[in-house]
């Protein structure tokens, strides 16, 4: 998968979670879930779930608590799909 | 130093993977997994201990700066549990640090502290909240919060501000940082601050 498909893959998986959903409009790989789309810390857990379910992967506690910004997490998913 | 969390009981039922074995796994430590048997309500057992680490978090955050999604490094220990409130002692990695939890059938509100003297003078308020969007609902904390700090200090206010620091909340009068510390929490219908 291209950065680009799993950063759209990513972005529908977050989207559920963002109340504000115009602050969707605007999502760069610098974008902070917590700080800029607003998401409740809580729905973090629900992310990562989401995540290790829909790219069939494992995020251990090292991964997760870099997964913060969408280009850490694109990362994240990247390296452990070609791992 | 102060972290508070609110969780919305009514809004979180079913809306996350609180339930889902994944979750357990993500969150608690094998020390905390035992600990939720002492609980008939399974849901209220993993939002308590959530609760906790988040607001511990937050202490963390304001001692370190250090962001991170890092729930296993506070190993929360229930010391005393009620149906309305629950005391616990927060082992973190800069030492040992202090809990409770207000509980209502609504909502969860927890508090922590760096020190175990200061958990009793703790100031908070939770805010039902009448707006729905988060801009509407964090303006609306603010606004409570500076009315509580406006009768604590006898100052008008207008003119208190609060604005983040590093991600830190902190209070202002007139471009000066006042010395009390603040938390803010918000969750769906409920908002909550609490402050040293």
């Amino acid at each position: 998968m291209t950065v680009e498909e799993i950063t759209a893959k990513l972005r529908s998986i977050i989207e559920p979670y963002v109340e504000e959903k115009e602050l969707l409009n605007n999502i760069m790989p610098e974008t902070d879930l917590l700080e800029d789309l607003k998401i409740n810390s809580a729905n973090l857990v629900d992310i990562i779930i989401d995540v290790e379910m829909a790219f069939d992967i494992e995020i251990d506690d090292d991964a997760a608590e870099q997964m913060l910004k969408v280009k850490d997490s694109v990362a994240i998913i990247q390296e452990r799909i070609t791992a | 130093m102060i972290g508070n969390d609110v969780v919305d009981r009514v809004f979180a039922k079913n809306r996350y993977n609180v339930l889902h074995p994944r979750w357990m796994e993500k969150v608690l430590l094998p020390a905390e997994k035992e600990q939720i048997t002492q609980f008939d309500d399974l849901e209220l057992a993993l939002w308590a201990f959530w609760s906790l680490k988040e607001s511990a978090y937050k202490v963390f955050f304001k001692k370190t700066f250090k962001r991170g999604f890092i729930p296993k490094k506070f190993e929360c220990r229930l010391l005393h549990i009620e149906k309305n409130q629950i005391n616990a002692q927060i082992q973190s990695p800069l030492g040992s640090w202090f809990g409770k939890i207000e509980i209502s059938n609504a909502y969860l509100h927890a508090m922590v502290t760096s020190q175990k003297m200061l958990l009793n003078t703790i100031k908070h308020k939770l805010i039902p909240f009448k707006e729905t969007t988060y801009f509407a609902q964090s303006h609306q904390v603010h606004q409570h919060l500076k009315e509580a700090l406006s009768q604590l200090c006898l100052l008008p206010c207008h003119q208190l501000e609060i604005l983040k620091e590093q991600s830190v909340p902190k209070v202002f009068f007139k471009n000066k940082v006042l010395p009390i510390d603040v938390s803010l929490s918000h969750h769906h219908q409920w908002g909550a601050f609490a402050y040293l």
